[in-house]
This record gives structure tokens, sequence and C-alpha cells, in this order.
């Protein structure tokens, strides 16, 4: 039986200035704080992976965020447009 | 120096998109950036990591630069473009933001663009670099059979 998706609660001890440092950034970030711990522990985990093992995680949470968003459908023609726009949007911004 | 195996090569925003949308029109992208990418000198300017970055969460990104660091070597270029270039590029009929790019690569002296953006391609002629669509880089890696 697969274990994706389950959850298990897990009580853990931090050096405080870790604790502050990632406090610090799920602020930045507009996070929760254990919603990003959850996120550090996923990545590093990851640290020694292949290239196609990391991406083909990345890409599994971006398909899956696309899809909540309603945008995994898009053809990659308004794909291509939409990245064109961005691209003049930013260009007229750093060079106005 | 005459193949994408010796210099930097830059890859578009939409190689890292197709790539990791998976996306069935472009599954050399996919190839590209999952299998190749620790055959390329990669060369990242400021624009390209800017539209990643909007289209990507934090995490998403994080991950994705971490990837990138396994690449065979990995140049990152934060400097804005010259303004002068810039202007040349336009003038020659680019788009302002394609006319950045241009004037990053040309001042970089970047060889090679994987890109499936066409419009480089219809919109400027004599480019001081070539244009690859991610299907001809992958062809060019396998040929030295990385």
């Amino acid at each position: 039986m697969s274990s994706i998706g389950q959850t298990v609660q897990v009580t853990l001890r931090l050096p405080k200035d870790i604790y502050e440092r990632v406090t610090q950034a799920a602020l930045m970030e507009q996070r929760q704080v254990e919603d990003l711990l959850r996120t550090l522990i996923a990545e590093g985990l990851e640290a020694h992976a292949t290239i196609r093992e990391l991406l083909e995680h990345v890409s599994e949470d971006y398909r899956a965020r696309l899809a909540r968003e309603g945008k995994l459908q898009q053809s990659s023609d308004d794909v291509l447009q939409g990245l064109r726009d961005l691209r003049e949007q930013i260009a007229g911004e750093l060079y106005p | 120096m005459n193949s994408i195996h010796d210099g930097r090569v830059a890859l578009d925003t939409n190689v890292f998109i197709f790539a990791l949308r998976k996306e069935p029109n472009y599954p050399a992208c996919e190839t590209l950036l999952f299998d190749k990418l620790n055959a390329l000198q990669v060369y990242m300017l400021l624009q390209i990591f800017l539209e990643l970055q909007r289209n990507l969460t934090g995490s998403e990104m994080r991950r994705v630069v971490r990837a990138l660091a396994m690449a065979h070597t990995l140049t990152w270029d934060y400097a804005p473009a010259r303004g002068d270039l810039i202007e040349q590029w336009e003038q020659r009929g680019a788009k302002k933001g394609d006319a950045v790019i241009t004037a990053h690569l040309e001042a970089a002296t970047i060889r090679y663009l994987v890109s499936e953006n066409r419009d480089f391609l219809l919109e400027l002629p004599g480019l001081p670099f070539t244009v690859l669509s991610s299907e001809e880089a992958v062809r060019m890696l396998e040929e030295r059979g990385s």
C-alpha cells in the first residue's frame, strides 16, 4: 500500500537559531512555519537525488499546482504566448 | 569551439516550463533538462531567471536552481543587459524582451540559445548566436554520445 498522501505527526526539537531562521523565512514567504518545515525536509531529502529525480519531483508539484489553478490544459501555443507577454512585461520593468 | 559540447549555452524560459509541464508537443525539453543537463555548460541570465521566478513558487525555484547546479558548468549573470545593445536590436526589429536576451548573449559571447520561441528566427536576421530547438540540442549532444 502506498504511503503517498498519508501524514504522520512528528514532534521536533530544533536549535533556537535554526527555528528563528525558519520563522523568518516563513514570514518572508507568507507561509505557515509547519508548511515551510515540511518543504525544507522534503528538499533536504532531495539533496542527493539525481537531476531527473529532483526535477521529476518539481514537475509533479508544478503540474499539481497548475491543475489546481486550471492551467494544466493550456495549449503549448497559449503557454508560449504567455511567456512572450511576461518577457515584454519584465523587460519593460527592468529597462523602462 | 563549434559545438554545443564546447561552449556555454543559454536555455530559454520556455524550455524549463515545457520540461516541467511535460508538454507532449515538446518532449525534447524534458529530455534536455532532465537527462542532458550534466553535459551542458549553462549560462543563466537575469531576464530568464526573473521569468522563471514569476512562473514558479519559491520551493519549485530553489529545486530548479539546485538541479542547474548539477550542470557540467553553470554561470549566473545577474548584470543588466547593455542599453546600447538593446536599443540596437530593437532598431533591427526585435521586440524589447527579445532584444534584451539578444543583447545579453551578444555581450557574453554565448554561441547557443535553446528555445522553442521561433520569434527569434523570424524577427531577427544576423543573430550573433545560433537558436536551437530542444530537439536539435538533444540530437547534437547524442551525436557525441552524451
